[in-house]
């Protein structure tokens, strides 16, 4: 019966991550695994944990362990031995699609009795100094204080410290205690969990770099307004014509009309000259396209326009001159070589 | 000579183009002359030039020509005939303008015709139509009129048009004109009277 549910535990629920292991204990433990062979799998493992193991290898000799004292319904021991992976990374869990739901309780169990803080994450952004913040997420397994710390060359801040259950988040704004960036470097976070006299850290290493802050672009026109014509032309018109022949008229006629009795036979060759090309220019006016008159609205709109749009620049001259006096905080986190 | 020296520095040194103070202009002449009767009546051409200077509310207009006349029945002799005349304006409202001024016509040979002197007060009336052009008519009740050959006048008036269109800036402009001078003359209470019509076309330039 025993034998029966080892076999549906393994079908079930496939270790995680085992390759790359060095030891020959270790690899003697997981082939026993294999080849259910439960009881010397754990013998093996045991035997490998006595032995200088590289860091690898003592996270897969305790998942072994786990895995098989699960599978023996030795709760205890698989609960101490998934403790152990546990503190040696906390990050490790059991795929809940492809493992056991018993591991996993088991997993979850061993979980709950130990203090860590996991899944320690920063998410890389960029921010003007002052203006913005990193985030740094990460969990704690049980209720305790956590402080954040970021450490680097001449540089040791606390970052925040609050009562952590579960998932937290805080939030950093890359300036140092007087408020100034940090300078650029490689950094370690460090977030540690105190609970009575039990206390976990977790460090990231980070990296902050310095930028020059992007300037605006000055303006050329303000966006969704367009300056009117200040004159148009109106239509021709036969008003010219019309002075034409009204002055015309009214020289001839009062000249005529007033002219001496005794000298009414004058000649009036000028007259008639002079009438017809005033009235040659009278047309000639009036084909003649207007001048273009100014429009006053338009021409206060405009004004008010560029009045706004110096009134613009200003302000964008004074935000730049600000800019380049920014710095624009590049805060990732590092490279795992 | 020294008209063209004056004339090209004010050509060359012409910044302005729009609302000229100053305009130079030559222009022909058509004079038709009758005195007495119709019968002394002479008609002729010849050529004259202008000055006109605007500052402020206040505008002078020169303006003079000399004329050949021939009698138009063959009756007389032809003569010659200078005018000058001079008006000062100042513009009251927009487009109306009181003038004052004076002119003098001299005939040669003398006593062909009436040489006479006189002063005027009247109004112009100027009208733009735009920076191409425009119209003015004027009208001037002619003071005590003076005669070479004495005499005086009862009623002496004047009335004139013109009209002038040229380039935009006003720099150029073709200027037609028309002025009609009526002089009712005595001399020992017999009448004498004097018409003159004067037709002038030309262009000027603006300043």
């Amino acid at each position: 019966m025993r034998r029966l549910l080892a076999v549906l535990i393994l079908t079930l629920g496939v270790p995680f991550g085992l390759q790359g292991q060095q030891h020959p204990d270790v690899r003697r433990a997981r082939a026993l695994y294999d080849e259910l062979d439960l009881s010397q799998a754990i013998v093996a493992a045991r035997r490998a944990l006595n032995s200088p193991l590289t860091r690898d290898d003592r996270i897969l000799a305790w998942e072994l362990l786990g895995f098989s004292y699960g599978a023996l319904d030795s709760t205890t021991r698989a609960v101490e031995a998934f403790r152990e992976l546990i503190f040696l990374d906390p990050d490790r869990e059991p795929d809940v699609n492809v493992v056991s739901p018993r591991i996993t309780s088991l997993y979850a169990s061993a979980l709950g009795q130990v203090l860590v803080v996991r899944r320690v994450r920063l998410d890389g952004t960029s921010f003007i100094a002052g203006q913005g913040a990193a985030t740094v997420r990460y969990e704690v397994s049980r209720s305790a204080r956590a402080v954040t710390r970021v450490t680097g060359s001449d540089v040791d801040l606390v970052v925040d410290s609050q009562l952590v259950t579960g998932p937290a988040l805080v939030a950093w704004r890359g300036l140092d205690d007087a408020g100034d960036p940090v300078p650029p470097g490689r950094y370690q976070l460090t977030v540690t969990a105190f609970e009575g006299r039990n206390e976990f850290s977790a460090p990231v290493a980070i990296d902050v770099a310095h930028g020059e802050v992007d300037t605006v672009p000055h303006l050329t026109s303000l966006p969704g307004y367009t300056e009117q014509p200040e004159s148009v032309s109106p239509p021709r018109n036969w008003r010219p014509m019309g002075i034409a022949v009204l002055f015309a008229g009214l020289a001839a006629g009062a000249s005529i009309a007033l002219e001496n009795p005794d000298l009414s036979g004058s000649p009036r060759n000028e007259l008639a000259g002079a009438s017809a090309l005033a009235l040659g220019i009278g047309l000639a006016l009036s084909l003649k396209r207007p001048d273009p008159q100014p429009v006053e609205a338009n021409i206060r709109y405009n004004q008010l326009l560029r009045e706004q749009l110096t009134a613009r620049n200003d302000e964008i001259a004074r935000e730049n001159a600000l800019r380049r006096r920014q710095v624009e905080l590049t805060i990732t986190p590092a490279a795992v070589p | 000579m020294r008209c063209g020296v004056v004339a090209c520095a004010l050509l060359l040194t012409a910044t302005s183009v729009q609302a000229q103070k100053v305009r130079v202009g030559v222009h022909a002449v058509g004079v038709a002359h009758s005195e007495i009767t119709d019968g002394r009546s002479a008609e002729g051409g010849g050529i004259g030039g202008m000055l006109s200077v605007r500052l402020g509310r206040f505008g002078l207009d020169v303006t003079g020509f000399a004329a050949r006349l021939d009698s138009v029945e063959g009756g007389g002799d032809a003569f010659d005939l200078l005018q000058g005349d001079v008006r000062v304006n100042f513009m009251m409202t927009r487009g109306l303008a009181l003038e004052v001024g004076g002119g003098r016509r001299a005939v040669e040979p003398d006593f062909a015709a009436a040489e006479v002197a006189l002063g005027r007060v009247g109004f112009l009336s100027e009208i733009p139509m735009s920076s191409a052009g425009g119209f003015w008519g004027r009208a001037a009740y002619l003071i005590a009129p003076q005669f070479d050959g004495g005499g005086d006048a009862g009623l002496a008036f004047e009335v004139g048009f013109g009209a002038g269109f040229g380039t935009r800036n006003g720099r150029f402009r073709v200027r037609v004109e028309y002025d009609f001078q009526r002089i009712d003359r005595k001399v020992n209470a017999i009448d004498v009277p004097i018409q003159v019509s004067v037709g002038k076309l030309g262009f000027d330039l603006g300043f």
